[in-house]
């Protein structure tokens, strides 16, 4: 503020700044000049006010988290109270999924939707699984070898970009990500934009894509947080995280240990849900150089998990008795993830990203017979009962936006690169499998601001891959290797803004899908190296609109999206078994093979609504309707019905905030071609789940407890009704019923934080 | 092969007498008390044959993959492997040279009892071409198919001639009858071959079993091998009828209806309600000998759902009372159909005791 000093008589302005619900001065909110480039600014006191030095009428700029900033123009001398508004519908806060640089959920271009700590906190989440299993139009479908997946918009996995801190996540074996192995204790909030990314995030991005935004440390002193959580299912996990902050530094560590003991609701020896024991460890280290900030972080997850088999009478051979045996087999999981991110501006309208990224996956597996009668076990002697498979990902990814990103003014050029490389081998991949899987994107998109409430942004990615032809892609029927996407904006006002997007995207065939091998005397699952790229687009069309109803701030948001893929690849059942090679028994119980479907269609109506009070009281009430069909169905539609609400109300008295969590979940078929070329559909019941919760803290803040009840309604197993073969099921086997979840639990949780 | 077959006796006789040496383990009150007991590595794909001698306690292996017909030596019959799903089909009115498809033809198998007058082969003419498939290879790929003639037979030897469906590959031999009952004579290897051992109780063996409808009962809509007429290998214990081996079957629940269902009635039964202690020579009588090749059969086990897990239910309350050739007389019982090194399924152990008077 020296320069100012040069041009004249400054005169002490005071300013003070109160909460319009309850009066109350707001300590430590930020004053700036409006037009001022450099950061500095003052801080409201113990009284909420500042006193700043003006020498002349000046618009100045007040922001405090969780408020709607306000601009006003004051004059030197004045004493001015200004009144801010909480922000109870989230729009200032922060988003980076989807936008080149971060932004706003106002301004946005995509409809963001945010899972927040609180959230998380109330969910009771110990995984990525418990947060999104009762949000629209996502499911999670639980395999006991393969963990749990994801189905979003009726579209599942392999199409859903998961990423950590925007930087893609290899998958597992199962081809999906096991949402059970990305861990909440460490996370800040979670990122969701349905509809491809493309164009950002490349392929894989189809249906929609899942950012997980961890904590970083900020301020300047010493920070212990350690949690323990217990679920009467038989779930113990505890976790410590220890940070430390300096200047424009900061170091963090943190670990976890995670317990679960499995469960099956049918009491058979082979669980439905297997035990595990997860460790974890992180570490992130975050520095600014000049505008720049440095973040490098690892973390890395280990997870041995047990399938037990239901034990048969069988001949034991070596105790020479007859005894009951079952196959065990038991698996590692190692899973690490590491980046280097620079970002920040480069100049007043420069701003740079520059993401680097690795990600692993091994998984071994070992099969051991087990007496159950005595207690003996002993290893499989069959070589192809164990095995090692291992999976990486590196992604380098730059983006450079030309365009005054504070303000989010004016036009915004963005260029980027992304390289992303992929590589497997092991004891399930083809030794057919040389090298890599790469593939190359240069992208470009560019943000016009048609007039004050019109803005629409094109945008382009032409890629290249060393595995297949991605003029596959066809742009504009031409052949051309590129994936547009096209943003259209309208804001009418504060209270009602309006979002239009089309999308291309595609995904092309991951090593698994190309080359995998798995071979036994149980399974031939084998990949395809003639598998062509899936395309895909959809149009996502969302307005929102708000306004204040019984005292409350409301948003209620209507969208449609449809979506196609084409050659969209999927797991096949072999029906004609004589195909199979020589050295595979005819008779394997389980043969399929990755294929592409000419078709996939799916289409979706949401309305959700967002209101809330402020004394605290927050309902979000939803509405979604899934239609899915494509070729495999004779263009027949499917229907899929949901409904959830959640509701949370903060007790002012008692410092005490009450969560509930209602989901309905509708009858939802998959449906397959079977050999007669008849349409087999095979369909999930439908479903309600309810969770409850309270959180208070204690201590002054030091201690923060949840406790809770998940899944009121006991929810176990759900059937499945029809003859199909795929999808959904696929990976079960044949049994009649899906486990949904493990039933009704209560769980505590205790956060203890030391500052 | 004699060699061969040698070796694998002493094989097992090595591995018997070791067994026996080997500390056997304090015998709780709720463990079943084992007498003798023997495991019969067939394999899960059912490629071996054991062939079980009980006066001697010995199992000789023999691989199914050897051989397709086998020549009666003191008679007429001709029998095929169903242990590899051989099949035979009649062309009317063809000559050898002509028949160059078995398009729209239905095959036979030899029926599961061993009877030898109702083989696929049943009233054989000389002179009279046939086409035999040659059934599957253990991983279930098929091996092809021949014409085959018979050109002479007589109480020492037949002569034979067969060839692909193409004409290709014309092969013309004569063989001699050798010892034992019967003459295994392979087409893909184009020699006799050495099968049976000597004095053999039973044999633990896949055989071809018809699933599904007959496709006399589809009438037109009849398609053989698709939607009816399917055949599958499934293990069985056939006896030694020809040998003159007889068995009596003890089953307390033979009334219950048997099923696939893991929680039926029969299913449910254990080895605690069965007669196999009290069993004595008399009852071998009082419930009536069977020389069917089939009398023990495949109804020591049963699949049960969901038959994509491959678990058994293996009726140990059923024994069977032997009779064998040299007029002794044994108890047995079926207990595990999994075993070997990793328990898997194809692998049956029985126990067995003489029978007492």
């Amino acid at each position: 503020m020296v320069p100012l000093a040069l041009f004249g008589q400054e005169v002490s302005t005071t300013i003070k700044v109160i909460a319009s619900n309850d009066q109350l001065p707001i300590i430590g909110a930020t004053i700036q000049l409006t037009n001022q480039d450099s950061p500095g600014g003052w801080l409201t006191n113990a009284n909420g006010t500042a006193v700043i030095p003006l020498e002349r009428s000046s618009e100045i700029t007040i922001s405090y988290l969780g408020f709607i900033g306000v601009n006003k123009t004051i004059n030197p001398g004045e004493a001015v109270t200004i009144s801010l508004e909480e922000d109870l519908l989230g729009l200032n806060e922060v988003v980076v999924t989807g936008a080149f640089a971060p932004t706003t959920m106002r301004h946005s271009l995509y409809k963001v939707k945010k899972f927040d700590a609180a959230l998380i906190e109330a969910r009771g989440a110990v995984n990525l699984s418990d947060v999104l299993q009762t949000q629209l139009n996502l499911k999670t479908i639980q395999d006991d070898v393969l963990g749990t997946r994801i189905v979003m918009q009726g579209i599942s996995g392999p199409n859903v970009k998961i990423l950590i801190d925007g930087i893609p996540l290899v998958n597992g074996t199962g081809g999906e990500f096991d949402l059970s192995q990305i861990n909440m204790n460490n996370v800040e909030r979670i990122e969701i934009v349905e509809g491809p990314l493309s164009v950002q995030y490349g392929t894989n991005a189809l249906a929609g894509t899942i950012n997980v935004i961890t904590k970083a440390h900020t301020g300047e002193d010493w920070n212990v947080n350690s949690s323990l959580y217990y679920e009467s299912v038989g779930q113990y996990n505890a976790d410590f995280t220890l940070a430390k902050g300096w200047d424009n530094t900061s170091v963090s560590i943190g670990g976890a240990r995670n317990q679960f003991n499995g469960f099956s609701s049918t009491e058979e020896r082979k669980k439905n849900w297997v035990p595990r024991t997860q460790y974890l460890v992180n570490a992130k280290l975050r520095t600014k150089i000049r505008n720049l900030n440095l973040v490098a972080a690892v973390d890395r997850l280990w997870q041995n998990s047990t399938s037990h088999g239901n034990a048969t009478r069988a001949f034991n051979n070596s105790t020479n008795k007859i005894s009951d045996i079952a196959n065990d087999n038991y698996n590692n999981t190692d899973r690490l993830n590491a980046s280097f991110v620079i970002e920040g501006k480069l100049s007043e309208k420069g701003y740079l990203n520059l993401v680097n990224g690795f990600s692993s996956f091994e998984q071994s597996s070992t099969k051991y017979l087990q007496d159950i009668i005595d207690d003996i076990r002993w290893l499989s002697s069959d070589a192809e009962d164990h095995d090692t498979t291992r999976f990486e990902t590196y992604t380098f990814r730059g983006t450079y936006v030309y365009g005054n990103t504070d303000k989010k003014e004016g036009l915004y050029l963005t260029t980027g690169y992304e390289a992303s490389l992929n590589y497997a081998e092991g004891g399930r991949i083809s030794t057919e499998a040389k090298g890599n899987v790469n593939e190359y994107g240069l992208f470009s998109a560019l943000e016009i601001p048609i007039s004050k409430r019109f803005k629409v942004q094109p945008s382009v990615r032409y890629t290249y891959s060393n595995s297949y032809d991605t003029r596959e892609i066809n742009f504009l029927n031409a052949n051309l290797p590129l994936l547009p996407s096209l943003n259209v904006m309208y804001t009418k006002d504060e209270n009602f803004d309006f979002r239009l997007s089309y999308g291309q995207g595609y995904r092309t065939p991951s090593v698994r899908e190309l080359y995998y091998e798995f071979i036994d005397a149980n399974h031939y699952i084998v990949g395809n190296k003639n598998l062509r790229p899936e395309v895909g687009s959809n149009l996502n069309a969302s307005g929102t609109f708000r306004r204040e109803i019984f005292g409350a701030k409301a948003a209620f948001t209507s969208s449609l999206f449809f979506s196609r893929i084409d050659n969209k690849i999927d797991l096949i059942q072999i029906v004609d078994r004589d195909n199979l090679p020589d050295e595979v028994p005819k008779t394997v119980p389980v043969a399929r093979v990755y294929e592409n479907i000419p078709n996939f269609k799916s289409y979706g109506m949401n309305l959700t609504a967002e209101i809330a009070w402020p004394n605290g009281f927050r309902l979000n009430p939803g509405l979604g309707l899934l239609a899915r069909s494509g070729s495999e169905a004779d263009d027949r539609f499917y229907n899929s019905l949901e409904a959830n609400i959640n509701a949370c109300h903060y007790l002012k008295e008692w410092d005490t905030k009450i969560n509930l969590f209602y989901k309905y979940n509708g009858a939802i078929s998959e449906f397959s071609r079977n050999q007669d070329g008849e349409i087999g559909v095979l369909t999930l019941d439908p479903y309600q789940t309810l969770d409850i919760s309270l959180s208070k803290p204690l201590m002054s803040g030091r201690i923060f407890t949840t406790l809770g009840a998940k899944n009121l309604f006991d929810v176990t197993d759900i059937s499945l009704e029809g003859e199909g073969s795929k999808g959904l099921v696929l990976q079960t086997g044949r049994e009649a019923f899906y486990p949904i979840s493990w039933g009704r639990t209560i769980f505590i949780k205790i956060n203890y934080l030391i500052n | 092969m004699k060699l061969l077959q040698s070796l694998v006796l002493a094989v097992f006789a090595i591995l018997l007498l070791s067994n026996c040496t080997e500390d056997d383990p304090i015998p709780q009150d709720d463990e079943i008390e084992l007498g003798a007991t023997l495991t019969a590595s067939m394999g899960s794909d059912l490629s071996t044959q054991v062939y079980v001698n009980l006066s001697e306690g010995l199992l000789t292996t023999v691989p199914v993959n050897t051989w397709e017909i086998a020549f009666e030596n003191n008679g007429t019959a001709i029998k095929t492997n169903t242990a590899k799903k051989v099949a035979v089909t009649n062309v009317e009115g063809q000559s050898f040279d002509e028949i160059n498809t078995d398009g729209g033809l239905v095959y036979a198998y030899d029926a599961e009892d061993g009877d030898l007058s109702n083989t696929a082969l049943a009233g054989w003419e000389v002179n009279v071409p046939f086409i035999l498939d040659m059934g599957i290879d253990q991983n279930g790929n098929t091996l092809g198919k021949k014409k085959v003639m018979i050109t002479s037979h007589s109480s020492t030897g037949a002569s034979l001639q067969y060839a692909n469906l193409d004409g290709t590959d014309f092969i013309s031999t004569d063989l001699t009858f050798g010892a034992g009952d019967f003459t295994f004579y392979s087409l893909i290897s184009q020699q006799s071959v050495s099968v049976e051992p000597d004095n053999w109780d039973f044999v633990l063996t896949g055989v071809s079993v018809r699933t599904g409808a007959p496709c006399v009962a589809l009438g037109g809509g009849a398609m053989p091998g698709i939607n009816c007429d399917v055949y599958r290998l499934s293990a069985a214990a056939l006896i030694n009828h020809y040998g003159g081996v007889e068995v009596a079957v003890d089953d307390p629940f033979a009334s219950l209806e048997l099923n696939d269902d893991p929680e039926s009635e029969k299913n449910l039964k254990t080895i605690e309600e069965s007669n196999y202690n009290s069993l004595g020579l008399s009852d071998f009588y009082s419930i009536g000998s069977s020389s069917a090749g089939d009398a023990i059969g495949r109804s020591w086990l049963h699949i049960l759902t969901p038959h994509s897990s491959g678990v058994y239910k293996i009726y140990d309350f059923v024994t069977y009372l032997v009779k064998d050739q040299d007029d002794n007389f044994y108890k047995v019982r079926f207990l595990a159909y999994k075993g070997g090194e990793n328990a898997e399924n194809g692998n049956p152990t029985f126990e067995y005791a003489l029978l007492e008077e």
